[in-house]
């Protein structure tokens, strides 16, 4: 919202020292932000009065001319091209010099103007159009400006009036502030914080008229708490003096006759939005404030058809609709230019009413934000009188020929609240002076009584709505105007304590960790959601995902159910860039199973298992990426301290996994995740790992045991075994030959191709160990032989 | 014993002094320091000594052992050194080390540790929750009744087939869980990735991430607010930043603040990061609006506390200048490997 300064002034009397940054800056800490101060004049500046001197035609182009133009005694005579047709000898215009701020043809960003050769010819300077420096508003020409006042070289803001300063004010920050959708309103705060005098409005008395019968007639008195309306005649529509077209200019209004802008300028003065009707349009004189009927149609006067239901309100007659209440009247009920007789409304409305038909029908207008915002029932009648006071000025022969009809179903309560001296301080965290307190709220105009250590304070109508009902809103108004600078920041004092976090916390932040700067893997974040495409290329139930209802787009429509299909989009993007990919994930998956948090505090329904999951995606053209898929994982599993074991005989019902690839990974009787071939890609390798499982089980498992006290003996094997042998079930073999065999380890395979596809060559390294005695090479060969006649006896071994 | 011992030595080091090659320098080695050598047998026949003389002679061998020792290990150096000379002309010491591949945490992940181990240093636990989230925990018990515009179809994500069921919309989904599970007196952070129905462009995104922080205990005042979340600052920007409190409206708490710090990137001066202001909002906060206490049935004359929410995408987005929110959820590895 826009707020000019000058009309501020109209209300309250600024300290002369005050600089509008600074009034800008106190208004942000106290009250509203102030987005951005703007001063007219410097949008005008570097332009000027410009006399044209003289017209020759330009050497290289028909349509433009080569002017001389007088810009004062400062920038002399200047010579500018320019291809208006409405130019002579003689003429005043604006002139933009280099550095002015202008739109070429009003299209387009706005630009700084610099010297310029058109066709060989040096410009100097650029005569102008309404729409090329904004003032399509105050001159309807085609060509260039033509100016009847000012001197050569006098600055353009200078004669038009243009010194206003205007304060952008950020809309959400006013949510809560009905009072503040108005001129009037900000100044009132602005004389809080300054300890000024707000001027009174001015109100006039209305003589009442018998000659229209008005009638109103209001069918939801809950949508419509409030209905004001008095009818005007001998009203002649025209033009708006220049005042007024001034004020509504500079708050990015567009003036469009005396009429419209009157009521524009009340809802900007006061915040309560008026409409004005045709009398002739509305039958009977009578008014009815009804809903309308589902599937009627009603055009707007931005000419738009609309499509009605049943609960949206409409100002209607007899037989038609006239306006959707506190959103845009009709198009056939609108002020025309003939029009002589006007039906003023000053209304209230239920703001959640408003606001939602507003949403129905994508229909934001000024006034309806301001009616969703809880307006003071109280207002109506002092924008009416204001409306009509404003008509009378302007139209001296007008009259008005009805009773001031008013409508009124508010219960007006007065909301007092009690506020002691002790909750206040607590809240702020300090004392401030008692006297500086009930200053405040009186400032702003609440009846504060004074009760012991005890505040009993009346709430002003306009803060009544749905501002401030209980004491912490009032703890708000004098922690705001006493300054949120002047409270000591201060550290709570509490008992010391040992932090406790969720289980999975530090699970996922060890995994992270280990995965990222340990194993070289890299973590990637995903959507939550995903699309069919996403689902079915993986061979997944689009049935089996929860869909959004409003999803936004196509690509995002339906919550993931493993993390898999955002990991395998990521492996298919990135394979353009990379030969590799190591990525993990950890985020939150949806089934459609109910978990375990509870809807509501009564415990009974539960919301969706939605578990933190953990998985990765490896990606290579080697041959053991299998291999490197779960060395990492097992390292990542040790590192947090599992003791894990393999079930290869488990099968999986994923449609996505390998089945011949297919590793499940266990920890005593859960399964704790796998690791797995990928159908998409036979290069990629995925594996899971669930987290509610590795947090049950992860501790601290090391234990020390003491280091052997006597040297042991390692002999390296090197079989040729048949193609399908289990290394698995052969180590085990090994492992259980003799009681001194402590490890077996793998170090190479590989494939002699003399041998042919059947068989396959296996080393490793046996270490064996005796806790009590030197091992002899007596004792360690005969260990060997006996492994040597296992693996022939089991395996069919040949040594090597 | 004693001049046997000292003459070993001047023989010893004489010999050291006229090596030149590791052949000689292992022969000499062995000579004297071996399992036989002639300083080790001196050594050995120390035992047969009478008792009194025993520690001294001991030291005095001993000594001349080290100093045996040494003068090799010197020597050694010096050789070591010489062959090094020509080994240089091999090697380029210039070339890459020869690295293990390190993989790469999340902007996101990196900036919400940071912000975790302040807290945790503050004594705030960290907890997690929902994310698919009822009406009740992410609007009702904090004060968004029904109708209030935060609801709206235009912001929330709905499921289909639970009319009651939104995308959380904010962290603060979890002050009323946390209350309930806990109680008072409660510090605590939740962290976590929250949606919005908001068409996406380089700064606005359908899932961003929020630090939402919550302490309550009796007493907790505004001037606890600002010390705290100054502590924050100081240890997320390194330094003393200026701090702005001003009015703000959040339904869920009253007083409601938005805090400013003056912008890191020009010192308060004005640039484009904070729109020429010099200011930068980095957070929303406020008391817990009594609504919320009672909600959990607690009395809120006497209990009070505050809450804030920050954007950890904004934090992230800030701090390594990333210009464009979508490739945080991109997957782009060329993106990824730069942390």
């Amino acid at each position: 919202m826009k707020i000019s300064l000058n009309w501020i002034k109209q209300y309250v009397d600024l300290p002369h020292d005050l600089t509008p940054e600074d009034l800008a800056d106190r208004l942000t800490v106290s009250t509203v932000e102030v987005e951005e101060v703007i001063f007219q004049a410097e949008e005008y500046s570097n332009m000027v009065v410009g006399e044209i001197l003289d017209i020759v035609d330009h050497p290289q182009a028909d349509k433009l001319k080569v002017l001389k133009v007088n810009a004062g005694s400062e920038n002399c005579e200047l010579q500018v091209i320019c291809g208006a047709t409405n130019i002579y000898k003689g003429m005043k215009s604006v002139l933009a010099l280099t550095g002015a701020r202008i739109k070429w043809h009003g299209e387009g960003n706005w630009m700084e103007l610099n010297k310029t050769k058109i066709r060989g010819v040096e410009s100097e300077g650029m005569l102008c159009a309404p729409e090329e420096v904004g003032l399509t508003g105050e001159f309807d020409v085609s060509g260039v400006i033509e100016l009847k006042d000012g001197k050569p070289g006098q600055p353009i803001s200078d004669v038009l009036g243009l010194n206003d300063v205007i304060f952008e004010i950020d809309n959400i920050s006013i949510t809560h502030r009905p009072d503040l959708w108005g001129h009037y309103g900000m100044a009132r705060e602005i004389a809080a914080l300054y300890n000024l005098k707000l001027k009174d409005l001015t109100e006039i008395k209305i003589k009442e008229s018998n000659e229209v019968k008005l009638e109103v007639k209001v069918e939801n008195p809950e949508l419509c708490p409030r209905y004001q309306a008095l009818a005007i005649g001998k009203v002649k529509i025209q033009p708006s003096p220049f005042w007024l077209k001034q004020l509504l200019k500079s708050v990015g209004v567009r003036p469009i006759n005396n009429i419209v802008d009157i009521t524009n300028y009340v809802m900007l003065k006061l915040g309560q939005p008026i409409h004005a009707f045709d009398r002739r349009q509305i039958l009977n004189n009578s008014i009815f404030i009804k809903t309308a009927k589902d599937g009627d149609n009603f055009t707007t006067l931005d000419e738009q058809e609309r499509q009605l239901n049943i609960s949206m309100l409409m100002i209607a007659d007899a037989e038609k609709d006239l306006a959707i209440a506190g959103i845009m009247g009709g198009k056939a009920s609108g002020i025309v230019d003939d029009t002589t007789e006007i039906i003023i409304e000053s209304a209230n409305f239920n703001p959640i009413s408003v606001r939602k038909t507003s949403v129905a029908l994508g229909l934001r207008t000024d006034a309806s934000a301001r009616f969703e915002k809880s307006l003071d029932p109280c207002l109506t009648e002092i924008a009416l009188n204001t409306v009509a006071r404003l008509i009378f000025e302007l139209n001296p022969e007008a009259e008005a020929i009805s009773k001031i009809i008013d409508v009124n179903n508010t219960k007006t309560k007065e909301i007092e609240i009690e506020l002691s001296y002790d909750l206040l301080f607590k809240r702020l965290g300090q004392e401030i002076p008692r006297k500086e307190v009930v200053q405040i709220l009186e400032k702003l105009e609440f009846k504060v009584k004074e009760k012991g250590d005890i505040l009993i304070v009346k709430v002003p109508s306009f803060r009544a709505t749905k501002d401030i009902s209980i004491p912490e809103d009032l703890v708000e108004e004098v922690a705001r105007i006493y300054g949120y600078d002047n409270i000591q920041p201060k550290m709570p004092l509490v008992g010391m304590q040992a932090v406790g976090d969720s289980a999975d916390y530090k699970v996922i932040q060890q995994a992270k960790d280990f995965l990222a700067y340990g194993l070289g893997a890299t973590e990637v974040y995903n959507y939550s959601f995903v699309s069919e495409q996403q689902i079915k290329l993986l061979g997944l139930e689009v049935d089996h995902h929860l869909e959004l209802a409003n999803y936004l787009t196509p690509n995002q429509r339906y919550l993931r159910l493993n993390l898999f299909e955002g990991l395998v989009k990521n492996m298919q993007n990135n394979l353009r860039a990379s030969e590799e990919v190591n990525f993990f994930e950890v985020g939150r998956i949806f089934s459609k199973e109910k978990g375990e948090y509870a809807t509501d505090n009564q415990k009974k329904d539960f919301l969706i298992h939605q578990p933190q999951s953990l998985a990765g995606l490896m990606y290579g053209k080697e041959k053991n990426i299998f291999l490197k898929a779960k060395g990492l994982v097992e390292q990542l599993l040790e590192y947090l301290g599992l003791a894990y074991t393999y079930n290869s005989d488990a099968e999986t019902q994923q449609p996505f996994l390998n089945k011949a690839m297919y590793l499940e990974i266990m920890v005593g009787e859960d399964v704790l995740g796998f690791i797995s071939g990928l159908k998409v890609n036979n290069s990629a390798v995925v594996w899971q790992l669930n987290l509610d499982v590795v947090s049950k089980y992860t501790a601290d498992k090391i234990k020390y045991q003491s280091l052997p006290k006597y040297p042991g003996m390692v002999y390296d094997f090197s079989i040729i075994v048949p193609i399908s042998t289990v290394w698995a079930d052969l180590r085990k073999e090994v492992m259980e030959v003799s009681k001194l065999v402590k490890k077996v380890e793998l170090f190479d395979t590989y494939k002699i191709e003399a041998l042919g596809p059947d068989l396959t060559s296996l080393s490793f390294h046996v270490n064996l160990l005796d806790e009590n005695k030197t091992l002899t090479s007596a004792e360690g060969d005969k260990v060997k032989e006996k492994i040597y006649i296992m693996l022939k006896k089991k395996f069919t071994a040949e040594i090597r | 014993m004693e001049s046997h011992l000292k003459k070993l030595k001047d023989k010893a080091l004489e010999e050291i002094k006229k090596i030149t090659s590791f052949d000689e320098l292992k022969k000499i080695e062995t000579k004297y320091l071996g399992r036989k050598g002639e300083l080790t047998e001196a050594l050995k026949k120390l035992k047969d000594l009478a008792i009194e003389e025993k520690p001294k002679m001991g030291q005095l061998a001993n000594e001349i052992k080290v100093e045996v020792e040494g003068f090799l290990s010197k020597v050694k150096f010096e050789l070591q050194e010489r062959t090094e000379e020509k080994a240089s002309n091999v090697l380029d010491i210039t070339l890459p080390g020869l690295k293990k591949p390190i993989g790469h945490l999340h902007p996101i992940t990196l900036v919400q540790n940071e912000l975790q181990d302040v807290f945790r240093q503050m004594g705030f636990m960290v907890i997690d929750g929902p994310e698919v989230e009822s009406e009740y925990y992410n609007f009702e018990v904090l004060n968004i009744p029904k109708n209030h515009p935060a609801r709206d179809m235009q912001d929330t994500f709905y499921l289909k087939d639970h009319d009651s069921w939104v995308m959380r919309t904010h962290t603060s989904n979890q002050q009323v869980r946390a209350l309930e599970q806990y109680g008072s007196p409660l510090r605590a952070v939740f962290p976590g990735r929250v949606f919005r129905y908001e068409a996406t462009d380089a700064s606005h995104d359908t899932t961003f991430y929020q630090l939402e922080g919550l302490m309550v205990d009796e007493n907790i005042s505004i001037s606890n607010l600002m010390a705290v979340l100054k502590a924050m600052l100081k240890a997320i920007f390194k330094r003393d930043l200026k701090v702005r409190l001003r009015p703000s409206y959040f339904p869920f708490v009253e007083p409601g603040l938005e805090i400013d710090a003056s912008c890191a990137i020009c010192d308060g001066n004005g640039c484009s990061v904070c729109k020429q202001t010099g200011w930068v909002e980095i957070l929303g906060s406020g008391l817990v609006h009594p609504r919320v206490l009672e909600a959990v049935g607690l009395d809120s004359k006497k209990y009070s506390g505050f809450a804030f929410g920050l954007g950890l995408t904004r934090l992230a987005m800030m701090k390594y200048g990333i210009n464009d929110i979508r490739l945080l959820l991109s997957g782009d590895k060329r993106f990824l490997d730069q942390f």
